[in-house]
C-alpha cells in the first residue's frame, strides 16, 4: 500500500472511530432508559382497550386498578371477559377481578377508575362507571361491590370527589356519556341529578372557579361547558365545547381557570376560560383532536405549561398564560396517529418533571418537558389509546409509568435518567 | 335492562368506532383498534388465494413443457454475472457518459445524505420523527432502497457509502486494495449475520430506531466494519459480506427493469419478474439470506397478531426472560424457516430421484424472492412514503404544512393492497419455481410430482401470509 493511501486510510478510520467513540459516549450519557418492570397477564383478543389504569399507593405496597374490557360474540365471552382487575404493583400478578355479566360487557364496560376511601375505613376503594349503566363502588381490598348508582347510559369519564355536604369525607360526582351529572354520598345514597343534554367525554373538574368562596363542578360537553353549584344547579354555561377539560391557574391569580380542548370544523381548538369574568382568555387553534391532561411548570421558568396531544402523532407545549406554542414535536410519524393525553410527573427521581406520552403507534415515550426531546422510549406492537398513569409502585420516591395497551396488557415501566 | 341492550351496544360501539376505527392509519407499524369487516369472508379469501396459487402451479406443470418453461433455459444456464453481460432483447440504450454521470451524482448525493444523517444524529434534536438520522436511515435508506431495488434493480453498488469511500482510497492507491483474498468459506454468512442483527433485531425488536444518536452510532459502527473488511479482502467483501448489498442484490432479481452495461452504453429493458429468480443462488449463505429475508418481514407482520403475543409471553414465562425473549423467538424462527426450506428442497430432489439437497436449495431459494419482495413492498410502502414525506416536509419546507402523502390511505385499502401484492408475489414465485423445478424432473410427466413440495410450501405460505396481515385488522 502506498504511503499516501495509508495516510488516507488512517485519516478515514480516525474520523470514523472518533465519531463512533463520541457517539457511544453521547448515546450512553444522554436521556435515559425505560425498563420494563412487568407486563400483566390480562390480554384480550382485540386491541381497543382505551381507559387508563389507576394506582393505589399503600404503605405496604401499591396496586394497579386496570379497567379491562372486551369485545366479541357473546358465546366466546365469560363473566370475566370484562373485569375491573387489581394488579400487584410489584409483580403485575392479579390480586382480584370484579367481572361483569356478558350482556353488559363491551369496549367501555369499565371506564376511568377513581381511587377513593368511600367506606371511611382507611382502605382505598374504587369508583368506576360501568357497562351496566351505573356508577359502582368496589372494595379496594377484594373487589367486592359496595354500592351502585344507576346512570342513564354508560359512564365514560373518571368520577370526581367533592365535599358537598357537612358529612365527614367527600362525596362523589360522576357524569355519564349523555351528560347526566350525578352526586352520590360516600355510602351510595343519591344526592342529586342534573341532565345537561350533551355528550361528555371528560371527567369533571372541581374548584372555586368563580372566586366566590364556594366550590363548583365544571362539566365539559359537546354542547358547552357548565359550572354546577354544589347542589347541582347550573351556575353558568360557556360556549366552549370540550372533549377534554382541566383546571389550571393560567393567569397566575391564585385561582383555577378552565382549559377545554375540542375538535373543531377544521382542526382542533384549545380554549382557556376565566369563569370568574365569563370570558375566553385565549384560544389556540391546533391540529385535529387536541387532548389535555398535564399542566405544570415543565421547564422551570416559573410559569405553567399546558401539554396537549393532537392527532398525527404530535405533542404541543402551550404557555398557559397566553396559549402560545413554546415547542411542538412529533412522537410518531403517521397522518392519523392518535396520541393520548400526556402525563407530567417526576419519573426520573431527580426532583424535576418529565412528560410521558404514549401513542397509538405502540410507543411510550418520556420527553423532556422543556423542549420535547425524547429521553427514552418503550415499544410494543400494540396501540396505546389511553394516557399513561404515574404512580409510585416500589416506594423509591419516584413514580413509575403504567400504560394499558389496546390488547388489555398493562405494562409497568421504570425510567432511569 | 336486557331490552336496552341493542341500542346500548350501538351507542358504545359507535363510540368505539369513532375513537378507534377511524383513527386507524395504514402503516406497517400502526393499525386501528378494532377490526373491520372484510368484503368477503376471510376463509373464502384464503381459500381462493390458495386455489389460485396452487392451480397456477398445477396448470404450469400440466401445460408447460421443459423446453418452453418461461425462457428459463437461457437464464438458468447463466450465472448472475454472465447473465449481466448480454443486453435484453428489447432495450433502450443510454450512452455511458450520461449513465455514469447519473451514477456519480447518485453516489455522491447518497454519501452526502448519509454523512448529514450521522452528523445530525449527533447534534440534532433527539426526536426520531424530526431528525434526519432516524427518518432517513430506517425508512428511506434501509426500506426505501429495498423497494427501489425491487422496482428498478439493485442500486447498492452505486449508492453504498462504504464502497464509495473504498473506491476513493483505491483511486489513491491506483489499484484494488486487498490484503488477502476473500475466504470462500465465509460465503454470504457475514451478510446473514448483518441482516439478522440490523434488520431482524435492531430494527424490529429494539427501540434503537427511535434514537437519532444510536442510529448514527450504528451506521458508523457498520461503516467501520465494512471498510475494515473491504481493505482486508477487497471488493468481494462489499459484494458478499455487506448485508445490504446481498439483500438489495437479491431483491433486484425481481425487478421488472433490466439495466446492464453493454459495450459503451447502458441497456435498459423490461423482463418478467420471475426471470432473475431462475438463476441459482451462489452459496448456502445466500440461500439463508433469502429465507431470512422472507422470514424477517413475515415475522415483523406476525408480531402484530394476538397469537404472536401469546407465544411470546408463554416463552417469557417459561424462560424467565423479559423483552429479550422476542430475540430468541425471532432467531428460533430463522432456524425453523431455513430448516423447513432445506426439508422442502430435500423432498423435491427425492421426488425427482436426484442426489443431494444442496444444489436444489441453491436453485430453489431465489424462487422465494418474489414472495419476499411482495411482502416487503406490501408491508413497508406506507412506512417509507410517510417517513419520506416527513423528511421532506421537515427539512425542505419546514414552514409549510406537513406533507402527508398517504392521508387518503385507509386501513382497509392498505390491507387490500397487501392482499393483492402477496397473492401476486406468490404467483410469480410459483412461475419461477416451476421453471427451476422442471430441470429436476426426470420427465415432463413427472413435473407435477416434483413441483409438489415447493408448490405446497408456497400455497401454505400464501394462506399464512394473508392470515397474518388480516389478523390484526380484518374480521
Amino acid at each position: 500500500m502506498k504511503r499516501t493511501t495509508a495516510v488516507a486510510v488512517a485519516l478515514v478510520f480516525a474520523v470514523l472511530v472518533a465519531g463512533l467513540v463520541v457517539g457511544l459516549v453521547q448515546f450512553a450519557g444522554d436521556g435515559g432508559s425505560l425498563e420494563e418492570q412487568w407486563v400483566s397477564d390480562t390480554a384480550r383478543d382485540h386491541s381497543g382497550n382505551h381507559h387508563p389504569v389507576a394506582v393505589v399507593e399503600r404503605a405496604d405496597g401499591a396496586d394497579v386498578i386496570a379497567p379491562i374490557n372486551d369485545v366479541g360474540d357473546d358465546a366466546s365471552m365469560t363473566s370475566t371477559s370484562c373485569a375491573l382487575t387489581s394488579l400487584d404493583g410489584a409483580t403485575g400478578g392479579i390480586d382480584w377481578r370484579a367481572g361483569m355479566p356478558v350482556e353488559h360487557c363491551h369496549i367501555h364496560t369499565f371506564s376511568d377508575p377513581r381511587i377513593a376511601d368511600v367506606t371511611g375505613d382507611g382502605a382505598p376503594d374504587v369508583l368506576v362507571g360501568t357497562g351496566r349503566n351505573a356508577l359502582v363502588a368496589y372494595d379496594g381490598t377484594d373487589g367486592s361491590e359496595l354500592w351502585d348508582r344507576e346512570f342513564e347510559t354508560i359512564g365514560y369519564s373518571r368520577p370526581a370527589l367533592v365535599d358537598l355536604t357537612d358529612d365527614p369525607g367527600e362525596e362523589v360526582v360522576a357524569v355519564d356519556f349523555r351528560g347526566n351529572a350525578y352526586a352520590v354520598a360516600s355510602d351510595g345514597t343519591p344526592l342529586w341529578h342534573r341532565a345537561l343534554n350533551g355528550t361528555v367525554w371528560a371527567g369533571p373538574a372541581v374548584g372555586d372557579f368563580t372566586g366566590d368562596g364556594s366550590t363548583e363542578i365544571a362539566v365539559g360537553s359537546d354542547e358547552g361547558t357548565y359550572l354546577l353549584a354544589m347542589n347541582g344547579s347550573v351556575e353558568r354555561r360557556f360556549d366552549a365545547t370540550a372533549r377534554s377539560l382541566v383546571d389550571a391557574d393560567v393567569d397566575g391569580d391564585g385561582r383555577p381557570e378552565l382549559v377545554a380542548t375540542d375538535v373543531g370544523n377544521d382542526g382542533g381548538v384549545v380554549t382557556a376560560i376565566d369563569p370568574e369574568t365569563d370570558r375566553r382568555i385565549w384560544t389556540e387553534r391546533t391540529e385535529a383532536d387536541p387532548a389535555i391532561r398535564a399542566v405544570g411548570d415543565g421547564d422551570g421558568d416559573g410559569a405553567s405549561e399546558l401539554y396537549v396531544a393532537v392527532r398525527g402523532g404530535r405533542v404541543l407545549a402551550l404557555d398557559a398564560a397566553s396559549g402560545e406554542r413554546e415547542w411542538e414535536t412529533t412522537i410518531a410519524v403517521g397522518d392519523d396517529t392518535i396520541v393520548p393525553e400526556p402525563s407530567l410527573g417526576d419519573v426520573g427521581g431527580d426532583g424535576g418533571p418529565e412528560l410521558v406520552v404514549p401513542s397509538a403507534a405502540g410507543v411510550v415515550a418520556v420527553l423532556d418537558p422543556s423542549n420535547g426531546d425524547e429521553l427514552a422510549s418503550y415499544e410494543r406492537d400494540v396501540a396505546v389509546w389511553a394516557p399513561a398513569t404515574l404512580g409510585n409502585l416500589d416506594g423509591d420516591g419516584d413514580e413509575e409509568i403504567l400504560a394499558i395497551y389496546g390488547d388489555g396488557r398493562v405494562v409497568a415501566l421504570n425510567y432511569e435518567a | 335492562m336486557t331490552g336496552c341492550r341493542p341500542p346500548l351496544r350501538r351507542v358504545v360501539f359507535g363510540v368505539a368506532l369513532a375513537v378507534l376505527s377511524t383513527s386507524g392509519t395504514a402503516s406497517a407499524h400502526q393499525v386501528g383498534g378494532t377490526r373491520f369487516e372484510a368484503p368477503i369472508p376471510l376463509w373464502l379469501l384464503f381459500g381462493a388465494a390458495a386455489a389460485t396459487v396452487g392451480g397456477t402451479a398445477v396448470l404450469l406443470a400440466l401445460t408447460r413443457s421443459r423446453s418452453a418453461s418461461l425462457d428459463a433455459d437461457a437464464a438458468a444456464s447463466l450465472d448472475a454475472d454472465s447473465a449481466a453481460a448480454s443486453a435484453p432483447p428489447r432495450s433502450v440504450r443510454i450512452p455511458a457518459p450520461i449513465g455514469d454521470a447519473v451514477a456519480a451524482v447518485a453516489r455522491v448525493g447518497f454519501f452526502a445524505v448519509v454523512a448529514l444523517a450521522v452528523a445530525v444524529g449527533f447534534v440534532g434534536p433527539q426526536t426520531p420523527a424530526e431528525n434526519v438520522a432516524t427518518l432517513f436511515v430506517w425508512a428511506v435508506w434501509l426500506k426505501g432502497v429495498a423497494l427501489l431495488a425491487a422496482l428498478v434493480g439493485d442500486p447498492w453498488p452505486t449508492l453504498s457509502p462504504w464502497r464509495t469511500v473504498y473506491e476513493a482510497l483505491a483511486r489513491i492507491e491506483g489499484a484494488e486494495i486487498a490484503l488477502a483474498s476473500y475466504p470462500e468459506r465465509l460465503g454470504e454468512w457475514p451478510a446473514l449475520v448483518g441482516l439478522l442483527a440490523w434488520v431482524g433485531i435492531a430494527e424490529n425488536l429494539t427501540v434503537l430506531p427511535r434514537s437519532p444518536v444510536g442510529t448514527a452510532v450504528l451506521v458508523l459502527g457498520y461503516a467501520v466494519a465494512m471498510l475494515a473488511g473491504g481493505l482486508a479482502f477487497g471488493r468481494t467483501w462489499f459484494r458478499r459480506a455487506d448485508a445490504l448489498a446481498v439483500l438489495y442484490r437479491l431483491f433486484g432479481r425481481v425487478a421488472p427493469l433490466d439495466v446492464r452495461s453493454v459495450d459503451d452504453a447502458y441497456a435498459v429493458g423490461l423482463r418478467p419478474p420471475w426471470r432473475g429468480c431462475t438463476v441459482p443462488a451462489r452459496s448456502l449463505g445466500a440461500v439463508a439470506v433469502t429465507v431470512a429475508a422472507v422470514y424477517t418481514v413475515s415475522f415483523d407482520a406476525f408480531t402484530r397478531t394476538p397469537e404472536y403475543r401469546s407465544i411470546l409471553f408463554s416463552l417469557r414465562g417459561a424462560t424467565g426472560l423479559g423483552p429479550q425473549a422476542s430475540v430468541l423467538l425471532y432467531l428460533l424462527g430463522v432456524a425453523l424457516f431455513v430448516g423447513a426450506f432445506v426439508g422442502v428442497a430435500a423432498l423435491t430432489v427425492r421426488a425427482a430421484g436426484s442426489p443431494g439437497w444442496r444444489p436444489a436449495a441453491l436453485a430453489f431459494a431465489p424462487t422465494l424472492l418474489p414472495i419476499a419482495v411482495a411482502y416487503e413492498i406490501g408491508h413497508n410502502y406506507p412506512f417509507v412514503v410517510r417517513n419520506a414525506g416527513q423528511l421532506v416536509g421537515g427539512y425542505v419546507s419546514p414552514a409549510a404544512a406537513p406533507i402527508a402523502p398517504l392521508s387518503w390511505l385507509s386501513v382497509q385499502w392498505f390491507w387490500a393492497s397487501q392482499v393483492l401484492l402477496i397473492v401476486a408475489g406468490h404467483l410469480v414465485a410459483v412461475v419461477a419455481a416451476h421453471a427451476v423445478v422442471v430441470e429436476y424432473a426426470p420427465s415432463e410427466r413427472s413435473a407435477l410430482r416434483v413441483h409438489a413440495p415447493l408448490a405446497a410450501l408456497m400455497v401454505g405460505y400464501t394462506v399464512v401470509s394473508l392470515w397474518t396481515i388480516s389478523r390484526p385488522v380484518a374480521a
